[in-house]
């Protein structure tokens, strides 16, 4: 199954989907040494998003993120791919810096359509969601 | 996206690995978000806590900033010429410090004005009415949006100095007149201007920025000229519990000639009204039940020279009490400015530290191991202070002669320390 959507930040990338229906940052909420949500008593708490394709609602907080993604990319920790649906400035600067495959803005509720373990290709250049395997 | 020629030449390197990198990221940036073009920005005030490798990267063969360039309170309190005497932990202050002259050497090589201060409009970069800016730094963002009616956007630290570094920046967001009018009106009833504090102004935009979320605000009904001062703690706080970035006050600020000029002439989205009871929800937050205070923290934002003033004559002749402290943040040009006018050895010899650094985000460490209740005149470090410590730390809020009566005792010469 295909959603289109908006590119935020193009190239392309595939994984397995951890989807939190709520706002991120980079800053405060992952932890840039380990890839992991860092927040006590978050859904995710504890969660890797190394390599994972990271399904949220909007960015949020510090303009800083930006910098901790940089940290995290240098770390090896970033996701492989965003899809939310709708990316401010300071979450869209951070995966431009950090070259991140990002949509947002998806023509369908990926809530409703994706789970956390489907596999899901990003194709932001095209802005194209693929579930893969559910 | 257009892009003139010499934005084309950026792009294409022929200005360097930095500046071509810097306009990648504007490229990107900007059509992510739909603009049409880049403009020159006037000015640009920029985060002095990126990562050294970063800023190496993107300032790579570059000879001078793009565009007048200060730079943002230093983070985390670090005073890189006060931390002993605020008694910072040391193994803190030697990471911090290496980083601090690291980019030091960046900095001076390309020119940025090394003003580490959340205010530039205190000391110079004075933006005029419609010249597109770049600045980081939510406080200062709103003052130069709101009171000065130049356009900033809220853009992260990173595309931020990219701007600073070509001098250029997206036409997008609050850059568009369409975007600038305000979606929520203010308005104020059981209210004696005149005799509110800046604590209460504090709550009154405490209040307003959790309501207003990340709109645009217009107030309407303040019968009074409020002070630079005043305005600073009304307004701050609009983007800590909220992400306002533009607030027009009818009849003061520039784009706020009327309330229909404001609104661009629509109804509003919705209408908040503001009296005693709005403002006690957030003085409750904070509120201060006769708990001791371990330390005083003022300047957040940075103090005025005026308020220094005010500061020295409630010190004078008094003397912090044994293991008390008190912090105040400002730009350390103001620091020369008191040292001349005897108002900083007044400050000093009662044992207060200034610092040019951020007073708001300050961590679990570097607040000294024994601090326990803090007490501020600032919404602004109550709200972060109180998070960034995990809550170790309780914060109270006071107006500032009741905090430094908290922490100080009377001291006249020749009498008892």
């Amino acid at each position: 199954m295909e959603i289109g959507a908006h590119t935020v930040c193009a190239g392309k990338a595939e994984g397995e989907a951890v989807v939190y229906e709520g706002p991120f940052s980079f800053m405060g909420d992952m932890d840039p040494l380990t890839g992991r949500i860092c927040v006590p008593r978050h859904p995710l708490e504890g969660q890797s998003l190394v390599n994972k394709v990271f399904v949220f609602t909007t960015g949020k907080g510090s303009s800083a993120g930006d910098c901790a993604a940089w940290a995290a990319r240098e770390n090896g920790t970033m996701p492989a791919a965003i899809i939310c649906l709708e990316s401010e400035p300071i979450l869209s600067g951070a995966v431009i810096i950090t070259g991140i495959p990002t949509v947002d803005r998806p023509h369908k509720n990926p809530f409703d359509l994706i789970r956390t373990g489907d596999c899901i290709r990003v194709d932001a250049d095209a802005g194209i969601i693929e579930i893969t395997q559910k | 996206m257009f892009l003139d020629k010499e934005e084309k030449a950026m792009a294409a390197g022929e200005y360097g690995q930095g500046i071509q990198k810097c306009m990648d990221y504007l490229i990107k940036f900007g059509e992510a978000f739909g603009a049409e073009k880049m403009v020159k920005i006037s000015s640009a005030h920029t985060m002095p806590k990126e990562p050294v490798e970063l800023l190496r990267e993107m300032t790579e063969g570059a000879a001078g900033t793009g565009a007048f360039t200060t730079l943002h309170a230093a983070m985390s309190a670090f005073s890189a010429r006060n931390w002993k005497a605020m008694g910072l932990p040391e193994t803190f202050a030697s990471t911090e410090l290496d980083l601090y002259n690291q980019r030091r050497d960046i900095y001076t090589k390309l020119g940025f004005i090394q003003t580490y201060t959340c205010l530039p409009m205190l000391v110079g970069n004075i933006p005029n009415k419609g010249d597109y800016i770049s600045w980081i730094g939510s406080g200062a963002q709103l003052l130069a949006n709101s009171l000065f009616g130049a356009r900033c956007n809220r853009d992260g630290t990173v595309i931020n100095l990219a701007a600073a570094i070509t001098g250029r920046a997206p036409l997008h967001g609050l850059f568009l007149d369409e975007n600038r009018h305000a979606q929520v009106l203010v308005t104020f009833k059981g209210l004696d201007f005149g005799k509110l504090t800046h604590a209460d102004l504090g709550a009154i935009g405490y209040y307003v920025g959790a309501k207003a979320q990340n709109r645009n605000v217009v107030m309407d009904g303040i019968p009074v000229r409020l002070d630079i001062d005043q305005i600073k703690y009304m307004m701050a706080p609009l983007a800590v519990s909220g992400a306002v970035s533009i607030c027009h006050v009818v009849g003061l600020t520039p784009e706020a000639p009327s309330l229909e000029a404001a609104l661009g002439n629509r109804e509003p989205e919705e209408v908040i009204t503001v009296g005693r009871k709005e403002m006690k929800e957030s003085m409750d937050q904070y509120a201060w039940n006769g708990e001791d205070v371990d330390m005083a923290v003022f300047g957040c934002p940075h103090l005025s020279i005026s308020e220094i003033k005010v500061m020295a004559e409630l010190l004078r002749e008094k003397k912090l009490k044994n293991n008390k402290r008190l912090w105040a943040g400002m730009p350390f040009q103001h620091y020369f400015l008191a040292e001349e006018m005897g108002l900083a050895k007044i400050i000093e010899d009662a044992g207060g530290v200034f610092a040019s650094a951020c007073m708001a985000t300050i961590p679990d460490s570097p607040i000294p191991d024994g601090v326990k209740v803090i007490a501020t005149n600032s919404f602004k470090a109550a709200h972060y202070i109180t998070r960034f410590s995990k809550g170790r730390v309780k914060v109270v809020i006071g107006d500032m002669d009741k905090c430094v009566d908290a922490v100080t005792a009377n001291h006249r010469k020749g009498g008892n320390s």
